[in-house]
């Protein structure tokens, strides 16, 4: 055990007693140790100011590029709401027919070139996750997502059940429900590949409401900075925008 | 725009936080984004610059972050509350500042509970040695290590388990990880001698 393990195990507690004893009277006579308790402390002070740092300029970066709402009085919204209701009118069009061309554009080929066909299981059974499979695969996604959302009903966090969810709905314009299980997919933080963000992101660019752009550029950001799954596809989207 | 965005509910912010791992980064995240509004707050009412009040802001929520991970925040007050509170003490902190030119003093990040386990003999050398330490120059050179290296020192440095750590970075084991993680702070402490 080196020095640096040892002292760590020391200010996590895991040194037996004995040991601890030891590694105490060690520090009175022997002056390495003494120095490397002290770069170990520092070091870790340093890590925990420079990490600060950088989620703090993370944190900044979320706010880039939104806009900052006021708290405003339930009386005051009240006055508004006639406001809000005709600028949502007139918005409404502007809205739904404003497209990016080129970042929906590649959303379709990715979905298109990875999503069209699910992968089958080997065992040949014929469960309900197999049977909404062979809907999917030919091309019944209706039929698809009511048995993969029954399925994720049965078992809410079953990544595999809310990504095969997510796509039908994705693949029938069912853009809300698409969000809401490849968000919940994203949530579950025990998967070496989770998908989640990145199909969010993907499903967010389909659906193209408001602030719908902001959000997956803001979820691809995230997959690329966090190297998680879709990575190399998040760049190339957030190069079209 | 704020109306219209389901924001999460604070316990199930906190709870997330807790969680840890990803689920802890996506939490501090929505954490920050549901009372971004503040900042504007802190515009209109202490007249502050809204950058000055945009760098309180997250100095609140990492503040609170930090809180809510150390059991410190125990749920007495609303979290709405709470983080209001820091914000304002921020901002105020922020308006002495520059009335007084003085910066600020208190220091985010506190060694006491690790100093408080030494024994009392070898306290105050390690102490003294401490204070001779050049953190900064510490903090550069920890740019200076590898990709892998820095992300995994400085989720150290954010309180991640080795377990957390090797599941981000993609080790097979949290052993794995602890023992890179040993090498890269060895690494930095060749740099730093």
């Amino acid at each position: 055990m080196n020095n640096l393990e040892r002292i760590e195990d020391y200010f996590s507690g895991r040194l037996p007693a004995e040991e601890r004893a030891r590694f105490e009277l060690s520090l009175q006579t022997d002056p390495d140790l003494t120095e490397a308790v002290a770069f170990y402390l520092a070091a870790q002070q340093a890590a925990q100011r420079e990490a600060q740092s950088r989620r703090k300029a993370e944190l900044d970066q979320l706010r880039t590029g939104k806009p900052v709402v006021r708290q405003i009085s339930a009386g005051a919204v009240i006055a508004l709401a006639a406001s809000i209701v005709l600028v949502l009118g007139l918005g409404a069009y502007w809205l739904f027919q404003r497209q990016s061309p080129s970042a929906v554009m590649l959303a379709n080929q990715y979905i298109q070139e990875n999503y069209a066909q699910l992968s089958t299981t080997m065992d040949g059974r014929a469960d309900s996750l197999q049977i909404g499979i062979s809907f999917y695969n030919a091309g019944e996604f209706s039929k698809a997502e009511a048995i993969f959302t029954a399925l994720v009903q049965r078992q809410p966090t079953n990544d595999r059940f809310l990504q095969y969810a997510g796509l039908a709905e994705l693949q029938t314009g069912q853009y809300d429900q698409a969000i809401d299980h490849f968000h919940r997919l994203s949530e579950l933080n025990d998967l070496f590949f989770n998908p989640g963000l990145f199909l969010e992101a993907i499903t967010r660019l389909k659906r193209n409401q408001h602030n719908d752009q902001n959000t997956a550029q803001t979820l691809l950001k995230t997959v690329v900075e966090r190297n998680l799954e879709g990575k190399a596809q998040a760049q190339a989207l957030l190069e079209a925008f | 725009m704020r109306f219209f965005v389901r924001q999460p509910a604070d316990s199930d912010l906190i709870a997330g936080l807790r969680t840890g791992g990803n689920q802890r980064r996506q939490s501090e995240d929505r954490l920050y984004r549901k009372y971004v509004y503040l900042i504007a707050e802190g515009v209109r009412k202490h007249r502050l610059e809204e950058d000055d009040c945009a760098s309180a802001y997250s100095d609140t929520i990492l503040t609170v972050i930090e809180h809510i991970l150390n059991q410190r925040f125990e749920g007495h007050s609303a979290l709405s509350t709470y983080i209001y509170q820091i914000f304002n003490n921020k901002c105020i902190d922020l308006i002495r500042k520059k009335t007084s030119q003085r910066s600020q003093v208190h220091n985010a990040v506190s060694l006491d509970d690790s100093l408080l386990q030494l024994p009392d003999s070898a306290r105050s050398i390690v102490q003294q040695l401490i204070a001779q330490s050049d953190v900064d120059r510490l903090r550069r050179l920890i740019n200076q290590l590898g990709d892998k290296c820095r992300e995994m020192i400085l989720a150290w440095g954010e309180g991640y388990s080795d377990d957390e750590i090797a599941r981000q970075l993609n080790y097979n084991t949290a052993s794995v990880a602890k023992t890179s993680r040993l090498r890269c702070l060895e690494r930095l402490r060749e740099l730093y001698k």
